[in-house]
């Protein structure tokens, strides 16, 4: 029995050796990188071109070799690679909300890689500024940017009589058009069985409610991101909003409607494969959807309105961002693959994949982009997001004193209360609210550091709420709002 | 000889230490580490290995302000609310483990092709009966499958449908909630297509009558209320005066009597009948509690003396309580609801059904659980001289059941029950994750998933520590319960 038990140990001990020299780290000539990121089959076409970028940019190594290998690894959902990262055990590269991860001090600051290597905020929509720089130190560089839309389905409109929408259009116009159609598309039907747009969930909610709660004048965070704003008014308008499409004019399938849809999801979703179906005449959402609209034999002619607005027009511009992790032991080779994000090759890519916009506006400008030949049901289409990106988007606000996650939990929980006619919107917005600054309060108590920030960030919020009283323009120098410079100091 | 020893406990422990160190690795120390976890300030997005923050201690700061948020309020109601199933389900289970433990196999060849020929002329019939209300092709496959089991089972007999029966417990979870969340599509889902004719008929019959009929059965879902309520008091007077009730028991079975009444404010949605059937129902249990005051004060032996017969039958009442009161407000709105026309409701996204919808899912997966598998062996273990002897009495089947067999099977049940209450506890996070994401607006939202969120969503390792830990007292608070009184009460 005792020579069964050693046995055993030293089988043990010897799979365990066999399993550590047999990694691929010890097998490579060069350094392994490990970039995690989306499923998204473009990635491995992606891979290839950053080692031609390798090779023509001369990072090679003594066989005229890429001085990397760059592998995919397909990490999932952000929990868990936030969990990987202050476990120490995360990719070199990653691709991550940038300012949730870097609030854990998991991400690498690469201000000096990127002026070494030419990827800074010049390269990118200045918009953007706010989803990769925190204290002007840059953290990410973009993947693709994308400003989200209502992308429509002209044929489905023609179906019915009607022209595609507009680019622009206040809510009361959007309403108006809707309801025509709503009634045009079931005419003679037992039950509504086409919508005028996509229902809303996740992240699609949270930044409609913000993009519908900016254009009545007010953010989810005050001007210096010190306390959320969700029990102001204009939230609450948003969830009024959000009902009477619901509800009252049918404009959005419920909850229950859109799980009647005996629909599976796919890149893209459940929505695309309505959208395609002409159930849905719009759908809320980027330049991806157009990497399976292009499977199709033969797709429909797009094209691509702005959220509505009641007073001022606003649209949420954000990008995928690749970072750096802290723990990474290849860090100025990581940077080559940020590098690699700015350059034509890649840019030029992200065009003719459709997978979001180019992060390099530059790239933008060209009818390669704008007026793809194999694809001219997307002409007019494309121009649109892009034009938004340099004048009316606006990067969403992220506090230091709270996780976004925070808010959008707050938002979607009075979302479905106002939904199931729990709450008021009036009521559900001050429960948000209430929500939101108790967490913030939690972290506050939480951290001295970030308790010291916060009161220096007051003594600011103190001078502005003055200002306002006093009804001045708050002074540029204290805001930290992106929403706030914009709209007192550049609409 | 001493040598000899030595060598041999070295040995075995050898031989053990792997578990030994895998048991204090995994378990142990995380368990340890957990409780001196919850007394610090802990948060990932604030501690962590490249963060320079230092870590806090803050005594019981974290329970405290675990007690005073709502959400851990909400989220417990939420599980309790789920645990009422709890007797339901372990009825189901004993129910199936009673029909699994009688031959179903039909022996005579003859008779079996019968059974095949008129099987098939019924899901024919189903078959053809719906297809005219355009059901969906998942609802025919589930029909062909239901009658596919039943021929099986006609061959193959018993070890069939215990095989069948069992398979919810090793068919994946998240497998069967995406599976359950089909059948609970509002629109093309085998159980709505199965309710809405159902709901069309009743419709039909109601349409024409005037609303006092409803109202009338309202009135007479009260007085019935009144009844059971004046009736469980009785019982407990007569208990009292018997001396076999002590103090705890008596205070214990009015609470639970009294939380459904204590409900009606918030649940009735007319105030002056609410107000009203709220004093009502009070008066019967006060009144009665007052014109037997004198056979309330009598002694008992000890102030926990019959505490188990009493929580059994005052859970049982206030569970009747809460579904007459439901019955009571359905009848309420019911022409209200006839004139809107009747639909079935959407299940997973509305926030009142969600809840109960699951609770019905659970409800399948219990009886074809363990608690399933534990009464088939118990019900194979009961003496079939003790039935005989009761038949020999004359006794009848329920006889037989309540006198012979259900006592025989206390031990089992107490078990069952003690698992079940644990489980309940502790469970809900699957479901909610993979069918609502604990909404909609939090409804499906148990404590373990509120762990999970506040752990590994908030990076908050210590609240939810301290929030794991208090989930535990209450489990062990209950078990010691169950133990201290159910457990004399089996030996009873």
């Amino acid at each position: 029995m005792t020579k069964i038990f050693i046995g055993s140990i030293i089988a043990i001990l010897l799979t365990a050796f066999y399993l550590k020299t047999s990694q691929p780290e010890s097998q490579s000539e060069v350094p392994i990188l490990y970039w995690v990121t989306d499923p998204n089959p473009i990635r491995f076409e992606q891979v290839d071109l950053f080692y031609e970028w390798l090779v023509e940019n001369n990072h090679v190594n003594e066989n005229g070799k890429p001085i990397l290998e760059l592998r995919l690894d397909f990490g999932g959902i952000d929990n868990k690679k936030m969990i990987h990262g202050i476990s120490g055990v995360a990719g070199d590269i990653m691709d991550c909300d940038t300012m949730s991860f870097q609030r854990l001090g998991i991400l690498a600051d690469v201000t000096e890689y990127a002026e070494q290597h030419n990827f800074g905020l010049d390269q990118t929509y200045p918009a953007l500024k706010p989803v990769i720089q925190r204290d002007q130190k840059q953290y990410s560089f973009p993947c693709n940017v994308n400003v989200l839309s209502f992308w429509s389905n002209a044929d489905t409109f023609k179906k019915y009589g009607m022209e595609a929408p507009n680019k622009n259009w206040t809510v009361q116009e959007f309403e108006k058009m809707g309801i025509e159609f709503t009634k045009r598309a079931n005419k003679g039907l037992e039950k509504q069985e086409v919508f005028f747009l996509s229902p809303f969930e996740g992240w699609r909610l949270y930044r409609l409610l913000i993009s519908l709660s900016r254009s009545s004048g007010q953010s989810i965070l005050n001007e210096t991101l010190t306390a959320s704003t969700l029990d102001q008014g204009a939230f609450s308008e948003s969830l009024k909003t959000l009902y009477r499409w619901t509800h009252e004019l049918h404009l959005i399938p419920s909850a229950a409607e859109s799980s009647s849809f005996d629909v599976e999801g796919g890149y893209g979703g459940a929505e695309l494969s309505l959208f395609i179906k002409q159930k849905y005449a719009m759908l809320n959402i980027g330049r991806w959807m157009l990497i399976r609209l292009r499977e199709m034999e033969n797709p429909p002619p797009v094209s691509v309105s702005y959220y509505p607005y009641e007073k001022f027009q606003n649209c949420l511009i954000s990008s995928r961002n690749a970072s750096i992790y802290e723990g990474s032991k290849n860090k100025e080779l990581a940077a080559l693959f940020l590098a690699f994000l700015a350059s034509d090759k890649y840019n030029n890519n992200i065009i003719t994949t459709a997978d979001g916009g180019p992060p390099n506006p530059i790239y933008a400008q060209g009818k390669k982009y704008t007026h793809p030949e194999a694809w001219q049901n997307e002409w007019g289409a494309h121009e649109v997001p892009i034009e938004a990106a340099h004048t009316i988007a606006i990067a969403e606000a992220r506090s230091p004193y709270v996780s976004s996650s925070i808010f959008e939990k707050a938002m979607s929980t009075a979302y479905e209360l106002v939904m199931n006619d729990l709450s008021t919107p009036d009521e559900a917005a001050k429960e948000a609210a209430k929500f939101v600054d108790f967490e913030i309060q939690r972290n506050l108590h939480d951290s001295p550091s970030l308790k010291e920030r916060f009161s220096e960030d007051m003594k600011k919020q103190t001078r502005i709420d003055q200002e306002k009283l006093e009804d001045k323009k708050p002074s540029l120098e204290f805001i930290s709002n992106p929403f706030h410079k914009k709209y007192h100091y550049d609409k | 000889m001493i040598n000899k020893n030595k060598s041999d406990t070295l040995r075995g422990l050898a031989f053990l230490s792997p578990n030994i160190l895998g048991f204090l690795t995994f378990t142990i120390f995380p368990l340890a580490f957990s409780i001196v976890m919850a007394f610090s300030n802990w948060n990932l997005s604030l501690h962590n290995m490249f963060k320079e923050e230092s870590l806090q201690w803050i005594g019981f700061d974290n329970f405290a302000n675990l007690l005073n948020t709502d959400e851990f309020w909400k989220y417990l109601k939420n599980t309790l609310f789920f645990m009422m199933g709890i007797p339901l389900s372990i009825a189901g289970s004993l129910f199936a483990a009673m029909l699994l433990n009688s031959d179903l196999q039909v022996k005579d060849k003859k008779l079996r092709t019968h059974f095949i020929i008129v099987t098939l002329v019924i899901m024919g019939v189903s078959v053809a009966c719906i297809s005219g209300v355009d059901v969906s092709p998942f609802f025919y496959l589930i029909t062909l499958l239901i009658g596919l089991f039943f021929i099986g089972g006609l061959f193959g007999g018993i070890s069939v449908y215990r095989t069948l029966f069992y398979m919810p417990h090793f068919t994946a979870g998240v497998a069967t909630f995406i599976l359950w969340k089909k059948i609970f599509n509002p629109e093309t889902g085998p159980l709505t297509q199965f309710l809405q004719p159902i709901l069309n008929g009743i419709h039909s019959v109601a349409e024409p009558l005037p609303d006092s009929v409803f109202y009338f059965l309202m009135g007479l879902t009260y007085l019935f209320l009144g009844f059971v309520l004046y009736k469980g008091v009785n019982i407990i007077r007569k208990w009292r005066e018997d001396e076999e009730l002590g103090l705890g028991g008596l205070v214990l079975s009015f609470v639970f009597l009294s939380i459904p009444i204590f409900c009606i404010p918030s649940w009735i949605q007319w105030s002056n009948l609410g107000t009203a059937l709220t004093i009502a129902l009070f008066l019967i249990v006060f009144g009665s509690l007052l014109i037997g005051w004198n056979s309330f004060k009598t002694d008992a032996k000890s102030w926990d003396d019959g505490l188990g017969n009493a929580v059994m039958l005052s859970m049982g009442l206030m569970v009747l309580e809460f579904v007459l009161l439901g019955f009571g407000e359905l009848m309420y709105n019911f022409p209200e609801m006839v004139a809107q026309g009747l639909n079935t409701p959407n299940w997973l996204t509305e926030y009142h059904w969600a809840k109960p919808s699951i609770m019905f899912m659970g409800f399948w997966a219990s009886i074809g659980s363990n608690q399933m598998l534990l009464f088939l062996a118990a019900l194979s273990a009961v003496s079939p001289e003790l039935t005989e002897a009761a038949e020999i009495d004359g006794a009848n089947n329920f006889q037989k059941f309540w006198n012979v067999t259900w006592p025989q099977l206390a031990p089992v049940t107490f078990f069952i029950m003690i698992m079940a209450v644990i489980h309940g506890m502790q469970g809900g996070f699957e479901v909610a994750k993979a069918m609502t994401n604990g909404g909609p607006a939090g409804a499906t939202t148990t404590l373990e998933y509120y762990v999970y969120e506040e752990g590994f969503g908030g990076g908050r390792l210590a609240y939810a520590s301290a929030l794991s830990w208090i989930l535990f007292c209450i489990i062990f608070a209950i078990t010691l319960f169950q133990w201290r009184f159910g457990n004399r009460y089996v030996n009873d």
